[in-house]
């Protein structure tokens, strides 16, 4: 079994103690967009999620996001270097959204994953902590199902002190069991 | 429930706003330096480059908060021009270093550090080693970034046969940064 999927299973197992009444999987395709990175460009991101429901609107969302960064251009000179690949799971706190209820409902999330950055060509590879904040819209067309949208900000601080930021954009649907 | 839901709002936005605000303050930079008027060192055996990033605006700008290198690459031009196909590397030493373009192929090898290592010179006309295949040659990334974050440093390029007679038409160094206060 893929590491990934691992950590997601025992992440949902760990998340147990604080089930209230649902739980629900989701699934978002979108855009992530690389803030004052110049050596990325916006690329592909697809989220997996499990959403454990709990109580005062709070829920947890044990989440894996797979991000494939475009290539970048530059002004100077000609480059084939290649956009990276992040691979990050980890778990955010949503109050509010739709769980189960029909129509629209906001929601705000804030979580904590560890993002594992990786660029094949040079050889990179680095796994650290990082934070995510944004705000969704979530609607219910039906009681197991709904549309998800979101804008999702990540800060990922790296060694020396700085730090790598994105923001993604994207949709999908969930179902609640 | 209400005020938990205005407070869970403003604290959220208030997120996204500390993490565009950091955005003003920091990110992830990529310099490039084109030296052309390499100069063959007195005995003809290598190629001597002085390396100088300081003077780039990017560099300039962002000086003294330079939290990380990311990455050192370079883009090379080089002709061989014997009929014999062969490769040749690179070697770096710090600014203060007694290397120069007096210095002897034995010297470079004993006293500098190899960063890149059998690059290709095929039998006849130019071969150009491009930014993303670059990094396959590099043999001392952590060195590289060591001077790179100086700014400063002297290059060597010889020829692995003593035999073989190229020209280094030019070399592209391009370093990428991560700055912030």
């Amino acid at each position: 079994m893929k590491r990934p999927v691992k950590i997601l299973l025992a992440l949902l197992v760990f998340s147990q103690p604080v089930l209230a009444s649902g739980i629900g999987v989701g699934v978002s395709v979108g855009r992530e967009y690389p803030i004052i990175q110049e050596d990325q460009k916006a690329g592909q991101v697809i989220g997996i999620r499990a959403r454990l429901q709990a109580p005062l609107g709070l829920s947890f969302e044990p989440n894996i996001y797979f991000t494939h960064f475009g290539d970048p251009d530059f002004e100077d000179f000609t480059s084939d270097l290649e956009g990276s690949k992040v691979t990050a799971y980890g778990v955010d706190v949503l109050f509010g959204g739709a769980f189960g209820a029909i129509g629209f409902k906001p929601y705000y999330l804030a979580g904590v994953g560890v993002y594992n950055t990786s660029r094949d060509q040079s050889l990179q590879d680095e796994q650290r902590i990082g934070w995510s904040t944004g705000l969704g819209l979530e609607f219910g067309v039906a009681k197991f199902l709904s549309l998800d949208f979101r804008a999702r900000a990540v800060i990922v601080p790296t060694q020396g002190g700085g730090s790598k930021k994105s923001a993604s954009l994207t949709g999908g649907m969930n179902l609640y069991f | 429930m209400n005020i938990f839901k205005r407070k869970a709002g403003v604290i959220s936005t208030a997120g996204i706003l500390l993490i565009l605000t950091g955005c003003l303050i920091s990110g992830t930079f990529v310099l490039s330096v084109m030296i052309r008027d390499l100069q063959v060192s007195a005995n003809g055996e290598n190629y001597y480059i002085n390396v100088d990033i300081t003077e780039d605006q990017d560099w300039q700008d962002h000086q003294g908060n330079i939290k990380d290198i990311d990455l050192v690459g370079f883009e090379l031009w080089a002709t061989n021009n014997t009929g014999v196909a062969n490769k040749f590397s690179a070697y770096v030493a710090d600014s203060l270093s007694s290397l120069d373009s007096l210095s002897t192929r034995t010297e470079i090898e004993e006293h500098g550090i190899l960063v890149l290592k059998d690059l290709p010179l095929k039998a006849t006309g130019q071969t150009h080693i491009t930014y993303g295949q670059s990094f396959k040659y590099i043999a001392s990334l952590d060195k590289l970034k060591e001077l790179a974050e100086v700014g400063k440093f002297k290059m060597f390029a010889v020829a692995n046969e003593s035999n073989i007679n190229f020209n280094l038409d030019s070399v592209l160094v391009i370093v990428t940064f991560t700055a912030g206060t």
